[in-house]
């Protein structure tokens, strides 16, 4: 066991976990914050996408002793970005969730591209959405909802 | 706590919670008994059963307006959770925005009102419930019309209804808000007027989803996300072949791990584990790959792919139980072989995958329990937790918990994953027990879509339609074993594995279908639109074969060869005809169009995708469907189905998309070796159309998942010039 | 104190007389066995048998660059290889325009500082795909030749303008090179398989192939 120094979400946090434990789980039963979710505990769905020092990170696959001071960004905080609430509010608008447990990383990831690239094209969005799955099939409606959200941040 | 007034045999006065005990206990031995002991479906066939559902369970009006709608299904991505209660605000007539959903416990009187059993599948929610709601909403709004009324001193045929105000004369007006505390104490009418479907203001509309922004936002709580206070967390280690033992089992590592609170052998539905329960689940995951188990294998039958593969081939050329034969059996032999086909095609073992792993929550009190389930099942899966804690059924509080995709994994008549936790819970009374089953317990754990292998012998007459089919199907019945075998195992054929074949809207005269039902040790399930998803491939590939071979348009094909009274089937495939007129005749080079049309669970479903090859992988550039679902509740959330379970049946294409056996063991472990949709292989653009109908709603969960594979390989057929018989698509 | 430093002075003196006569002992077999095998067919003169050596040393080389701990990453596709199979990655990651991915899935997505054993993702320093025109493999993964290989790394305007010295240093030195030598475990808890030479092993290979003037093999 180990004690971390974590920045989430703006707030400084204090862990003490097993050094292997993934960001994931810290997040998830530590600071009780689910918003983050498990999907498949190997980096290939997505599912637990969180902002890492601002890069779109799979936090199943980091273990905590490698975050260092790194501030952590969750979907919890996404209401209060600037992007992250007018992507979240597209989502809505554009009916994109079905059951929604994929769509917290969704959402992490389209923010994370949309603050990279604001106007996103169609490639551009097929590539960084390219590891997030979705086992409902909302893809139709997350390529539209991106767009909207692009035209809506200019 | 709203008090309600019973007016029949009863006669009491009750609380809420009150009556759902009294209810559910009065029902008590019922509840098991009604379960094992009836045939399911014995309403839907001889008994008609009107049953005047009591309001008070469904609708919960608040002082300050909030409608809280209690919904008796699981909420898993269909959108049930918005569609039912439009039904039931519809003719209430209350003010949308002020409607709030909630999931149903288990309880009495949340079963299904045809099958007896409290569930969701089968795309019947709204086909078994539409008028159930209608109904209870109605009940809702005559009661609060009758409260006004009297407090008015007027009659309530005096009164009208808007946006969940009252209106009577003399300008009079109350809110159901105020209303509804006096409405509890009316009597429930035993007959109530529906509206005119020309009165619907919900019904029919596009209205957005209720769930969205919580699950936009990471708040809403799915069954893994469940915290309760004392709570542990278990994983379960299961042998690597089904039935396998705990022969040896070293756990001293295991139990070094901080954290660790029990390491113990438990029994399965087959076979044993090892369990480990801890603080948290990475604590637990650690302490599980830290165990050294020595299995017992030998007992068990070892499955292995290319085994099954050669005796499925075999049975496949012999004759099977009958499941549908007319015409003349003997009219295909005389057909001359230059116009005879003999195909054969092959199916894998199907993983569901949900993307929310499979979780149970139980807390063991000694004479009561509390579980909190995302269950499709939910009287099946009350009952078995209560079986494994020596309970009753109603002693054991059930939650429905929001679901994070099921797909049918979640309905399972063993309930082996609530047994697992069950048995657990049971071991560490009192304290509230999670087991998550992880992605890779998920991938190996069984219960998949069966494999398949079909044999098709077609004679082709003169007409160049098909005038003589032989049909053989070999694959595991799903059903066998359950309580659902009574109702759908019959003469030796399990009806989910000949289903759209059996069934077929074709107009094929010399018929015969025939099915083998092998017993591999493989624990198998439905898997969203069932036996449809390989029966559809095989019918609309070779349908489209047939046309190709004559030279005739695809679509012209099925016109003529459709049975005349297929109503539903003709008006999709008109519309998905006239809906991809202009785009289906302008192809780029490289692009092939693709055809298919499939009735499944009541709703008619016409498909034309645009297909050409990227990477070696199929690139579904777009695909229109033309639907006919009987009455279209909310063509929003079918949208969604439909584009939604298209990007879903893409999985039986996927060149990962299959379980595999060696020596018993599957050969996927996750998300790296067994592959699902990614968006790059969904369509990038579906466009979804609705056939104007005034029929009973049918349902749009699984009719989507059957016409895409057939579609995008039509398309294949046309680009490379190849016939593909074998899924899934490993090359092109 | 000093009469420590006396004992050390005498070792040296003593170390490099030993080496000395060490030295003049292998030069003198060398020499008699060349005049002893006069028969056989030659390379006879010092050049010959520094390129048979630098060659051979490249063959060394060449059998690290193409093992996958190394050659997954320069591949000549929008993708980068996972394995000792050398599959396709999982999950759709991508080349993206500099190597690192693209912004919703780059390589530090996943990939760490370090080895994350806990969770079987690789990790190391500024984790992402060589350069296109340090592809290994043809555009159907198929490796390429020793021939092609060689002229690749050695060619000045595909490898980032680096000489023999600069190749040594980048095999010596580079956090992703280093990698591949301690390359950690996978997600069953297997340590990943190593290239076939130990880190130590390669550097002097490569520095022999360097000293040799970095010679290619024709091709066959």
């Amino acid at each position: 066991m180990e004690t971390y120094k974590l920045t989430v979400n703006g707030q400084p946090r204090e862990v003490t976990v097993d050094p292997g434990t993934p960001l994931l789980w810290v997040l998830r039963e530590e600071l009780k914050m689910t918003g983050t979710k498990y999907g498949c505990g190997i980096g290939a769905c997505g599912a637990c996408t969180v902002h890492l020092d601002g890069v779109a990170t799979r936090s199943c696959v980091v273990p905590v002793s490698l975050v260092g001071n790194r501030p952590i960004v969750t979907i919890e905080a996404m209401a209060e970005d600037p992007v992250g609430r007018v992507v979240q509010d597209v989502w809505v608008s554009h009916d994109v969730v079905q059951c929604g447990y994929c769509h917290s990383g969704q959402i992490m990831a389209a923010v994370a591209l949309l603050k990279s690239m604001p106007k996103p094209t169609d490639t551009d969005i097929e590539e960084s959405m390219g590891g997030n799955l979705c086992r409902c099939g909302t893809y139709v409606r997350i390529r539209e909802a991106i767009k909207a959200a692009s035209l809506q941040l200019r | 706590m709203i008090a309600i007034t019973i007016n029949s045999a009863n006669s009491l006065q009750l609380s809420r919670r009150s009556f759902l005990r009294v209810c559910a206990a009065a029902a008590g031995g019922l509840l098991v008994s009604l379960y094992l002991d009836l045939p399911l479906v014995a309403q839907e066939g001889g008994q008609p059963k009107p049953q005047v559902y009591p309001p008070d369970a469904f609708v919960h009006i608040k002082p300050d307006g909030t409608i809280l709608i209690t919904v008796n299904r699981l909420e898993f991505g269909q959108g049930v959770q918005t569609s039912l209660p439009m039904i039931l605000a519809d003719e209430l007539d209350a003010d949308w925005s002020q409607v709030k959903a909630e999931l149903a416990p288990a309880a009495d009187v949340y079963k299904d009102p045809l099958f007896g059993i409290q569930f969701v599948g089968g795309s019947n929610s709204i086909a078994h419930s539409f008028e159930q709601y209608r109904e209870l909403g109605a009940r809702t709004r005559a009661m609060l019309v009758a409260a006004a009324a009297e407090e008015w001193k007027v009659s309530p045929s005096q009164c009208h209804t808007e946006a969940s105000v009252v209106y009577g004369p003399g300008g009079k007006s109350a809110t159901y808000g105020k209303l509804a505390e006096a409405a509890t104490h009316q009597s429930i009418p035993a007959t109530v007027q529906l509206k005119d479907r020309s009165q619907f203001r919900l019904v029919g509309k596009r209205v957005p989803r209720l769930d969205s922004r919580p699950k936009c936002n990471g708040s809403l709580k799915f069954g893994l996300d469940l915290d309760i206070p004392g709570m542990k967390t278990a994983v379960v280690a299961h042998p690597p072949v089904f039935g396998g033992r705990v022969k040896s089992l070293d756990d001293k590592t295991a139990r070094g791990v901080e954290g660790v609170r029990d390491v113990f052998e438990i029994p399965l539905v087959r076979g044993t584990g090892v369990a480990v329960v801890a603080d948290k689940f990475w604590i637990a995951k650690q302490a599980r790959d830290r165990l050294k188990v020595e299995w017992d294998l030998s007992a068990v039958e070892h499955a292995d792919s290319a085994q099954l593969s050669a005796k499925y081939k075999a049975l496949a050329r012999t004759p099977g139980n009958v499941a549908v034969s007319r015409g003349d059996q003997k009219a295909l032999d005389a057909i001359a072989p230059e116009n005879r086909m003999v195909v054969e095609y092959e199916f894998p073992y199907l993983a569901h995958t949900p993307m929310e792993p499979l979780n149970t929550t139980i807390r063991f009190a000694g004479d009561r329990a509390e579980a909190w389930v995302g269950s499709q099942f939910q009287t099946v899966d009350q009952t078995a937790i209560a079986e494994v804690l020596g309970l009753k059924p109603e002693q054991v509080t059930f939650h429905t918990e929001m679901a994070g995709g099921g797909f049918g994994r979640r309905a399972v008549p063993d309930s082996h994953v609530q047994r697992e936790a069950a048995v657990i819970a049971k071991r560490l009374r009192g304290v509230p027990i999670k087991l998550v089953w992880t992605r890779e317990n998920d991938v190996q754990g069984g219960y998949y879509r069966p494999m398949h292998v079909h044999r098709v012998e077609i004679g082709i007459g003169r007409d160049s339609m098909p005038s003589a089919w032989r049909h053989v199907i070999v694959g595991q019945s799903m059903l066998a074993g359950t309580p659902f075998a009574a109702m759908m195992v019959k003469n030796g054929v399990d009806e989910t594995a000949v289903e759209g074949t059996a069934d077929t809207h074709y107009n094929i005269p010399n018929f015969h279908v025939s099915v083998h039902h092998p017993t591999p040790n493989v624990p198998v399930l439905w898997w969203r639109s069932v036996g449809h998803t390989h029966n559809a491939f095989v019918m609309e590939t070779l349908i489209d074969e047939l046309a190709a071979r004559a030279g005739i348009d695809p679509i012209v094909y099925r016109r003529k060869l459709l049975r005349a009274d297929a109503g539903k089937l003709r008006r999709a495939l008109d519309l998905m005809d006239e809906k991809s007129a202009s785009w289906r005749t302008t192809l780029p080079k490289g692009h092939a169009l693709g055809i298919s049309c499939h009735e499944s669970f009541g709703t008619a479903v016409a498909c034309a995708v645009d297909v050409s090859v990227e990477n070696n992988r199929p690139k579904i550039h777009r695909a229109t469907i033309g639907l006919d679902p009987g009455v279209a509740v909310n063509p929003l959330t079918i949208e969604s189905q439909f584009q939604g379970g298209i990007a879903f049946g893409v999985t039986q294409l996927m060149a990962k998309g299959a379980i595999t056996f060696k020596d018993g063991r599957v050969e996927q472990r996750n998300f790296d070796s067994y592959t699902p949709p990614y968006i790059n292989d969904a369509p990038t653009a579906v466009d979804v159309h609705i056939v104007p109908n005034s029929e009973k709603p049918s349902g749009c969960g699984e009719p989507p998942v059957p016409v895409i594979s057939p579609a995008v390989v039509n398309a294949l057929a046309r680009l490379t010039g190849k016939r593909y018989r074998s899924l899934p698509l490993v090359s092109i | 104190m000093a009469g420590k430093e006396e004992t050390m002075q005498a070792n040296n003196i003593m170390l490099r007389a030993i080496l000395f006569i060490l030295i003049v002992c292998v030069w003198s077999a060398s020499t008699l066995t060349g005049a002893a095998s006069r028969d056989e067919p030659q390379k006879t003169n010092a050049g010959g048998s520094i390129r048979a050596e630098g060659l051979a040393a490249w063959q060394q080389v060449y059998a690290v660059l193409t093992h996958p701990r190394c050659i997954n990453c320069h591949t000549a596709t929008d993708y980068p290889q996972q394995g000792d199979d050398r599959h396709r990655h999982f999950a759709n990651v991508v080349r993206g325009p500099t190597g690192e991915g693209v912004p919703g899935q780059q390589c530090v997505t996943c990939h760490q500082e370090a080895n994350a054993d806990s969770t079987g993702v690789p990790g190391a320093h500024d984790w992402h795909l060589a350069p296109l025109s340090m592809q290994w493999q043809d555009p159907n993964d198929k490796i390429l030749s020793s021939t092609d290989v060689c002229k690749a790394v050695t060619d000045r305007s595909k490898n980032n303008n680096l000489d023999s010295a600069g190749l040594l240093k980048h095999h010596s030195e580079e956090p992703l090179v280093l990698w591949a030598f301690r390359p950690g475990r996978g997600i069953d808890g297997s340590m990943r398989t190593l290239p076939p030479l130990t880190h130590e092993q390669f550097v002097a290979a490569t520095r022999t192939w360097a000293e040799a003037g970095t010679p290619c093999p024709q091709n066959p």
